[in-house]
């Protein structure tokens, strides 16, 4: 939400938040009022879209703003369908807009959104996994898996940042299938990309499988698939970028007597699943609730949240499962479900979670989770129905994935060994019982990812994206309450001095730095870090020199863009071209270059002048002498044609450090240190982010704690 | 062609009307807009829109707000007449969305509009009929609660070309 007092005047309304995803590809829905009158303020729109560009070069921003001036400082009365105002003190007004624009839109601050701990417990005996999905405006149809055990992970890819809107791909696993008492959709990888999504799609695929080697175990493999569509239908759709998650379950419920063999299976099932970053950027907006705008890239964390459930395969043997459930959830197996994190849709939260409910295994009663979410009119929240009446477990992996250009393959948040065998182990985490009776209320789907496996070591790390789930209906000032809550575990307001105050962990797979804040653990792409920091200092020392033309080249330019190239001369001849004027020539004609700047071996000539001028000239339109563009803001404030830039950017490149090779310790607190004095430090010059969270490390503590008790 | 046939003339009233009708109601939207305004104008809560065909048959605005006296109803739809302004320095404290008294003119103009209304005071409410050049022509009693019926049968029709540009763009 956007506030900003000017003088007498105020603004308020909504705005997107900064990150990619967050925008949408087209620049309609923008718009403003003047004390409740629709207007149309096209200097407003470009100033927003100027200003918007520097936190998100792709997309449009969707904007509703509602100015509060005082009736006598504008007139309504131009044109006959009153849609077009004038106002006395337009200049301080576009001023103070952009002023407060940039605040909120400024780069010294990035927000994460936190991963979600996944917990690898293992039973040997059974476990449960959740295929989460995520509800969102998006009506499940529950699917009550009555048989089934989750029996496969899916794991849905998406691809943060460069991918506008929802991406997801499901990778499924399909086993053998038995039966689908839903009408399971599958998704097939899909990525639903920018095109705006209106439509909600929730597919839960479950897919049952029986595992014929193991006695009367039945999988159920849930596969849940949401995206969201962006959703209001009113106004301004905000868009949504469909979630995905999609966490399959894999549960198990293996007898007492414990075959092993099972692990087998799992593995190869598990070795499907790729670690797939997956970032669900889901932006949505409602019209009470307030978008906050957060500080520049918003990154998604992950924490790979794995809850195991382990539920006794007999019936009789239940007790060790509790189900923690939704209230009206309580099944009298005590199955153990807990519902982990929960992720809220905030109106500022950008990423959603995905909880899922675990689904019940049961070896001979199939018990399904049930997660249904409930569809939602208009906002963004979901509601999980409740379960299947028999026992419901509710696991929830709540699974990132987080894509950097190389997705990571590791999985550096294992952090569980896997529990001895024999016992039954709940990682369920019982403090997020009660976090699930606080958010009851919060109505958010829920993803669920998959469990790990014990013994498989693989680098492969579960992301959960969480989905909250949410409760039954709720009371709506919960809700506030549970998404103020969501909010903070999800995001992480990142500072730049806070990367001075990191600590670094260790290398991993020669690629990535891990470092410690506080309580958090994040993973900084070592090159794109270091790239960033060559860029910066090669953006401020770079000096081009000029190299004087035998035979000074004449420009044509229009009458328009002379003026401005005179206006703006000190700013042309500071990037090294030299322009003789020439007074007596027709306009058009009027100047000639007489030196142009080269550096090492790259020279630039007449269309990179042009270049420059015709920036310059934009940015005369506008009312306002400084161009703020995406890229002007990562390197140093002067203005320069955009081949410059992309020349220092491959110097920077060349010069950093690479992928593979192996740091140090002061190395690589020398990175980190270095990305702490950088203006921007949240990408590299080409676009790839530097930085994502990892996991939070109290909520580990505390699930270890929980273990502890049990 | 003499010059004398190119002498300036005033144009005919009934002509004007219909020219500047045109310039303030430019398509459905802002007819429904006008209508809408003018409905927060008078402190409605509760504002229906309902469209034949897409608006080409006929659409209407209803709602709750404070209806119209009886003693404007002969002046309601005529040009430049309007309870929001009564001086010119008004303009500069505006409080209602409406201030320039064309729009019920215009929609005269260019289709057909009749009125339901019924203020707080009266016992039933009154259906007015209007013709194109905003004359009051039939008025008769009917029942409704408090608040404002606005029906416009016909827009455009007397206009090809924008009544063209409207059935083309009518979803």
């Amino acid at each position: 939400m956007a506030l900003c007092i000017s003088e007498s005047c105020k603004v308020e309304g909504f705005l997107s938040k900064p990150g990619l995803g967050n925008g949408r590809n087209l620049g309609d829905r923008q718009y403003f009022f003047v004390n409740g009158r629709p207007v149309d303020m096209p200097k407003i729109g470009k100033l927003v879209n100027e200003l918007y560009r520097s936190a998100n070069s792709k997309q449009y921003p969707i904007a509703i703003l509602n100015f509060t001036v005082p009736t006598k400082a504008y007139d309504v009365n131009v044109t006959p369908d009153k849609r077009k105002i004038f106002f006395s003190e337009e200049t301080s007004l576009l001023q103070a807009l952009r002023e407060g624009l940039q605040q909120i839109y400024s780069p010294d601050n990035a927000s994460y959104a936190v991963n979600e701990f996944m917990q690898p417990s293992v039973k040997e005996d059974r476990f449960e996994v959740c295929s989460s999905h995520k509800k969102s405006p998006m009506v499940t149809k529950p699917s009550s898996l009555n048989d089934a055990i989750p029996q496969e992970e899916h794991y849905t890819e998406c691809k943060i940042g460069s991918i506008s809107r929802d991406k997801n791909h499901t990778d499924r696993n399909n086993q053998s299938i038995s039966q689908n008492e839903h009408k399971d959709k599958h998704a097939t990888t899909d990525s639903k990309n920018a095109s705006e999504s209106d439509d909600d799609d929730v597919e839960e695929g479950l897919i049952h499988e029986n595992d014929g080697g193991l006695m009367g175990q039945e999988f159920t493999l849930r596969a849940h698939k949401t995206l969201k569509g962006d959703k209001s239908g009113r106004q301004p759709a905000s868009t949504h970028s469909a979630l995905h998650n999609q966490a399959t379950l894999v549960s198990r419920s293996i007898e007492s007597g414990g075959s092993s063999n099972k692990y087998s299976s799992d593995s190869s099932r598990h070795v499907q699943s790729t670690l797939n970053n997956f970032v669900s950027v889901s932006k949505r907006k409602r019209d009470d609730i307030i978008t906050a705008l957060s500080e520049v890239p918003v990154l998604r964390n992950h924490a790979p949240q794995c809850k195991l459930k382990n539920s006794n395969a007999e019936t009789n043997d239940l007790i060790t499962t509790r189900s923690y459930l939704h209230l009206d959830q309580i099944n009298e197996t005590s199955k153990l479900s807990e519902i982990d994190n929960l992720q809220q849709l905030n109106p500022d939260s950008v990423y959603h979670k995905s909880v899922n409910l675990p689904s019940v295994k049961d070896d001979t009663t199939d018990r399904e989770p049930n997660t249904k979410p409930h569809q939602e009119n208009k906002t963004d929240i979901a509601d999980t129905a409740s379960v299947t009446p028999s026992s419901n477990d509710l696991i929830h992996t709540t699974e990132h994935v987080l894509v950097s250009d190389p997705p990571i393959r590791s999985s550096p948040v294992r952090l569980d060994s896997p529990k001895s065998s024999g016992q039954k182990i709940f990682s369920n985490m019982q403090f997020s019982f009660q976090d699930l009776k606080i958010r009851r209320d919060k109505r958010l789907s829920l993803m669920q990812s998959s469990k790990y496996r014990y013994g498989k070591a693989n680098g492969k790390s579960h992301y959960t994206a969480a989905t909250l789930e949410l409760s039954q209906p709720e009371i709506e000032q919960q809700k506030e309450r549970v998404l103020a809550a969501a909010a903070t575990e999800l995001e992480r307001l990142f500072k730049k001095e806070d990367f001075s105050r990191m600590k670094v962990i260790g290398q991993f797979n020669l690629g990535f730095i891990i470092g410690k804040l506080d309580q958090d653990l994040f993973i900084v792409d070592q090159h794109a870090a270091d790239e960033k920091y060559n860029f910066e200092c090669l953006s401020q020392s770079t000096i081009l020199n000029q190299q004087p033309l035998l035979r000074p080249i004449r420009l044509e330019l229009s009458p328009e863009e002379e003026i401005v190239a005179s206006i703006h001369m000190d700013i042309i001849r500071k990037n090294g071209f030299a322009l003789e004027e020439d007074p007596i020539a027709p306009p058009g004609c009027r100047y000639k270059l007489k030196s142009v700047p080269y550096s090492k071996n790259t020279m630039f000539g007449i269309e990179d002048v042009k270049a420059l001028i015709s920036t310059l000239s934009d940015g005369d339109g506008h009312g306002e002498c400084s161009i703020i563009g995406s890229y002007k803001q990562d390197s140093s404030d002067s203005l320069c044609p955009p081949r410059v830039r992309a020349m220092l950017a491959s110097r920077a490149c060349r010069s950093s450090i690479m992928i593979g090779d192996a740091l140090g310790r002061n190395e690589m607190q020398k990175i980190l240190d270095h990305l702490a004095e950088l203006k921007s430090p949240w990408n590299c010059p080409h676009g790839r982010p530097t930085m994502r969270h990892l996991v939070d490390l109290s909520k580990i503590h505390k699930r270890s704690e929980l273990k502890m008790e049990m | 062609m003499s010059i004398e046939s190119q002498i300036i003339k005033p144009i005919a009233k009934g002509i004007v009307h219909r020219i500047c009708s045109g310039q303030v109601i430019l398509d459905l939207s802002s007819a429904v807009k006008e209508l809408v305004e003018n409905s927060l104008d008078a402190a409605a809560t509760s504002i229906e829109i309902a469209l034949k065909d897409f608006g080409e048959e006929w659409f209407q605005v209803i709602d709750n707000g404070c209806g119209i006296s009886p003693n404007s109803f002969k002046v309601l739809a005529l040009k430049h007449h309007t309870s929001k302004l009564s001086e010119f320095h008004d303009l500069q404290s505006l409080t209602t969305f409406g201030f320039r008294g064309e729009a019920l003119s215009s929609l005269c103009a260019l289709g057909d509009l009749t009125i339901e209304t019924r203020t707080v005071n009266e016992p039933v409410a009154t259906h007015l009929t209007f013709n194109h050049s905003g004359v009051l022509v039939a008025e008769k009693k009917t029942a409704r609660q408090i608040g404002t019926t606005v029906t416009v049968k016909k827009l455009f029709s007397c206009l090809p070309v924008r009544s063209k540009e409207f059935k083309r763009n009518i979803q």
